[in-house]
């Protein structure tokens, strides 16, 4: 219910917020175009066709097709849609085991907080793709293990923020009342802690998803990740390096496919941070 | 009337909100005199630091002023652009926060606030000129004016080392460097205890006798205003509803509201088995009654009150007050 | 109506009842040389110069409240009057002393076992708009502590919110309304309804009204006596007041830099006080321009990092002597039920 509220009042400020606006926008409409536009397509993304192999883009193929002559567009709806799905699940599991991790930290704190925490900042101090190149290596390739892959990299990033927020939302009295009333201490958190703190990790999770959807793609470029023919978008972007000479659309119009998407959850995210934050924001009520 | 150094005609005050001006202080007519200390009491929201800020041009961007007049010794104060405004503000026209640590650099000692003061008040005339030659002579003789003996030791030391009396003390000191002709203070001892809250009430006592300036208090505590001022102006959900001379006020409020609040802030005074309580709450400024503004927690409250907004009304003796039981003005 | 009165009714009898359990000349609540200090300057700093140093801010504390007793504490910020508030909720561990609630002493009790005392002791902030979880209708922050304490079979968790926002003088239209869509003055009332919801038998308020507006602050006051009187709740008064104190408290503890430098009755306090801090606290009343000049305090507050031997007063004492330099004065008790810490006493 509370939630409800604030994504209503959420959506009340946002046509005041351009940036957000345009992200809200671009991000729908990727969105609609991987769930539903592949069945639209009448092509098969895997098929293959030898009698138009290569073909620049046209009013049949607008996006042209490959060097096996499959569409380009079709693989890139179906690789767009490979592609949020694998990073949002990564993130997904990234968010909630880092939260869980961060809300424990600050709430526990002592050894756990010490502990975790040290943790946390080893796995800061890899650069964020190396990171994840080295956890596939240890972990193997294929779709499962870029998800995880992913939530690995993202653990440390919501566990930092979930517990620096806890530990300010902890000391407020509405939740020392709710000690006082006798709460248990998972129920403090889940009900009065976690509510408190969701929006900076939704904007974390929302600039997180676009970051991935790059991991995803680096990796998937590299050979580490997705495994041809499942078609992702680095997996097209592989391809298509090795022909760029002679199909250069396919390279091109598939990067900026990506960077579309990508474009849209930064804007997004960062016109989010925006409304979000307290600072930022015009109070309404004062 | 040349002994008046501030004069408000019809002030408005708003801030721009999605897009309308929600009001704060609406129509507000005030004269501060020389040598006079005038208390502007409210509760939070009545508007009464809006107005303070108004007047000194400190409020955010999104804020919206309009006045009939504004006159500050026969400077219109509306006229001046930024430039100038500057120029007056920390000079002639002065303030004093409620929070003094703000108006500190931390990383700089009291004896570098107090040279910096000196140094810009040593344009203004000959007199400074010199003061600002022996600046630490004048510093140290001046801390002692408001009430800090060791004065050499205290500009040794940097802001978090002295206590909130001390820093308040320090900071009335560099405002008074420039001999300001008017002084706003908002609510200056909110933040210090009791004791020390009496002490800084004292030194303000002792400088509005000393010196020749004009001084708005803003405060919501009436036993304050009684000790202080020598006049009260009574501001409500961003109007003023009742101004006159302290005594008269205290002895006979006129206002409903006044009565309220002198009630509320002196019953505790005595050993009393209940307090007078005003009932309801006050307006949010984006949604006023009709009429009368405090019509809905008056306990004389009659129809016509919520026609319209009562006129000020003069009842003799400098007094005017925002009520229908007073007439129609 | 008939229905208000009856189920108003059956609350009073379970007050009462509970009163009655235990035995009435235990004091309710009963703290003994009470120790809460904080480590200051953590992290690396502290640990590269001589470790971490301690603010003792409250320091070696005792005192009862009794049954349907209202005690005030009375003192400065930095006194540590909220920090003993919160230590007696357990919401601060305590560094040593004890605190007993009905004859158990609870300073050490683990979470689990704690829980059945939470319902007997419970507070009231000072910020009403903090202490309400912003994501909570007014119903949700009422409904939790009928469901969790299991205060009443759950088809009367409605009626039960209702009465208690009656009892606290809100209408229960303001059920599903947010902390944010309330004035400060309807936040603090529904904290009180909160806390009463659970029948406590102490209440520890913590300045309810410093953040309230003038007008609003005599209601607010006067719903805690109301209530106090008509369910006979033990209450302990933060305040740096000494004239609300006066109007709500039986009795009132002066509190100076974490000591508790003179407790009393009101009425004792208010005509024959004995400490000079108390002194010059009282000397701060009154709305008239004579007293302006009645609070004369020479010199600076204690410093509680740097002066750790003698009396804490010692540095704004009129009445000084050398010996008040060897250590803080021990409590004496002088008269039934007035306490003082001050060597000098008999001078005043």
């Amino acid at each position: 219910m509370a939630t409800l509220a604030t994504l209503k009042g959420l959506g009340r400020e946002l046509r005041h917020n351009r940036v957000a606006l345009g992200g809200f926008a671009i991000t729908s409409f990727v969105l609609v175009a991987i769930v539903i536009g592949p069945s639209f397509s009448p092509y098969d993304p895997t098929l293959m066709d030898f009698t138009a192999i290569l073909q620049p883009p046209s009013w049949a193929h607008p996006f042209g097709t490959n060097s096996f002559g499959i569409d380009v567009l079709t693989r890139v709806l179906y690789g767009a849609r490979n592609s949020f799905m694998i990073s949002f699940a990564g993130v997904s599991l990234g968010a909630i085991v880092g939260t869980l991790i961060g809300m424990t930290s600050a709430y526990m704190g002592k050894l756990f907080d010490a502990v975790a925490m040290r943790l946390v900042d080893l796995l800061f101090a890899f650069p964020i793709f190396v990171l994840a190149l080295m956890l596939m290596l240890i972990l193997g390739f294929g779709v499962q293990n870029v998800i995880v892959a992913i939530a690995l990299v993202y653990i440390p990033n919501f566990a930092r923020m979930a517990r620096n927020t806890t530990m300010v939302v902890k000391s407020e009295p509405y939740v020392q009342a709710a000690q006082v009333m006798g709460q248990p201490r998972l129920r403090i958190m889940v009900r009065e802690i976690l509510p408190n703190i969701a929006a900076p990790l939704f904007v974390q999770f929302t600039v997180g998803l676009a970051f991935a959807i790059i991991i995803e793609a680096g990796l998937s470029f590299i050979g580490l990740g997705v495994q041809p023919p499942t078609p992702s978008l680095g997996v097209m972007m592989a391809d298509g390096k090795d022909y760029f000479h002679r199909g250069p659309w396919v390279l091109t119009l598939t990067g900026l496919a990506l960077m579309f998407a990508i474009l849209g959850l930064n804007l997004l995210g960062d016109g989010l941070r925006d409304l979000l934050d307290p600072r930022l924001r015009r109070r309404s009520a004062a | 009337m040349s002994d008046v150094t501030l004069t408000l005609r019809n002030l408005s005050t708003g801030f721009k909100m999605g897009g309308r001006v929600m009001n704060v202080v609406r129509e507000v007519d005030l004269e501060v005199r020389k040598g006079e200390m005038l208390g502007l009491i409210g509760e939070s929201g009545s508007g009464k630091t809006v107005t303070g800020m108004s007047i000194l041009r400190l409020l955010p961007e999104n804020a919206v002023t309009e006045a009939d007049t504004l006159d500050f010794l026969g400077i219109d104060l509306l006229k001046l652009s930024t430039e100038q405004f500057r120029e007056m503000r920390g000079t002639r026209l002065a303030m004093v926060f409620q929070d003094p640590v703000g108006a500190f650099n931390p990383a700089k000692k009291i004896s570098w606030h107090l040279k910096q003061v000196f140094e810009r008040a040593g344009t203004k005339s000959p007199a400074h000129a010199e003061r600002a030659k022996n600046w630490r002579a004048s510093a140290i003789k001046l801390l002692a004016d408001v009430g800090i003996p060791h004065g050499a030791n205290v500009m040794r030391q940097y802001p978090h080392q002295l206590s909130g009396g001390m820093l308040q003390r320090t900071l009335i000191a560099l405002v008074l460097v420039f001999e300001p002709e008017l002084i706003v203070a908002d609510e200056p001892t909110t933040n210090l205890d009791n004791i020390v809250e009496r002490q800084i009430l004292r030194l303000f006592r002792d400088l509005q006798k000393r010196l020749d300036c004009a001084f708005l208090y803003v405060t919501h505590d009436m036993t304050i205003a009684a000790v202080l001022c020598d006049r009260i102006a009574v501001m409500y959900a961003g109007s003023i509803v009742e101004i006159g001379p302290t005594k008269q006020i205290f002895a006979d409020p006129k206002h409903p509201y006044t009565q309220g609040l002198l009630a509320s802030a002196l019953a505790l005074d005595t050993k009393t088995e209940r307090l007078q309580e005003i009932p309801g709450e006050l307006p949010s400024p984006g949604k006023l009654p009709p009429g009368c503004l405090f019509e809905p927690r008056c306990k004389f409250a009659k129809p016509e009150c919520r026609a319209k907004e009562p006129a000020m009304v003069d009842v003799g003796g400098e007094r005017h007050v925002r009520c229908v039981l007073y007439g129609h003005g | 109506m008939w229905e208000e009165s009856a189920t108003s009714a059956a609350f009073c009898m379970a007050m009462v009842e509970k009163a009655a359990q235990v035995d009435k000349n235990t004091p309710l609540l009963s703290v003994r040389e009470l120790l809460v200090r904080f480590k200051l300057g953590d992290g690396l700093a502290a640990a590269l110069s001589r470790g971490p140093s301690y603010l003792k801010a409250v320091d070696e504390v005792s005192f009862d409240v009794g049954r349907g007793e209202v005690l005030g504490l009375v003192g400065e910020s930095g006194s540590g009057k909220t920090t003993i508030g919160k230590a007696i909720l357990r919401l601060y561990e305590p560094q040593s002393g004890s605190i007993v609630v009905n004859g158990v002493d609870i300073t050490r009790m683990g979470d689990r076992a704690l829980k059945h005392y939470r319902r007997d002791l419970q507070m009231v902030f000072q910020d009403p708009l903090s202490s309400l979880n912003p994501r909570h209708t007014v119903r949700t922050s009422l409904r939790t502590p009928l469901l969790l304490h299991k205060i009443c079979p759950s088809s009367e968790v409605e009626q039960r919110i209702d009465e208690a926002l009656t009892r606290a003088g809100l209408s229960p239209v303001f059920k599903p309304r947010y902390p944010h869509e309330l004035s400060g003055g309807q936040l603090q009332r529904v904290a009180i309804a909160r806390a009463l919801t659970m029948s406590p038998g102490l209440v520890v308020a913590d300045e309810p009204v410093s953040k309230l507006d003038v007008s609003v602050r005599a209601q607010i006051l006067n719903l805690f006596k109301d209530l106090q009187a008509k369910f006979g709740i033990s209450i302990i008064f933060i305040t740096h007041d000494l004239r609300v104190a006066r109007y709500l408290c039986h009795r009132i503890g002066v509190m100076y830099f974490g000591k508790l430098v003179e407790i009393a009755s009101v009425e004792e306090l208010f005509t024959a006080p004995k400490h000079p801090y108390t002194k010059a606290l009282l000397g701060t009343l009154g709305a008239e321009g004579e007293n302006l000049d009645g609070a004369q305090v020479a010199g600076e507050a204690f410093n509680p990092a740097a002066d750790t031997t003698g009396c804490r007063y010692y540095a704004r004492c009129p009445m000084r002597v050398d010996h008040c330099k060897t250590a803080h004065p021990p409590t004496e008790t002088i008269k039934p039920g007035h306490d003082i810490a001050c060597y000098e006493w008999r001078r005043s």
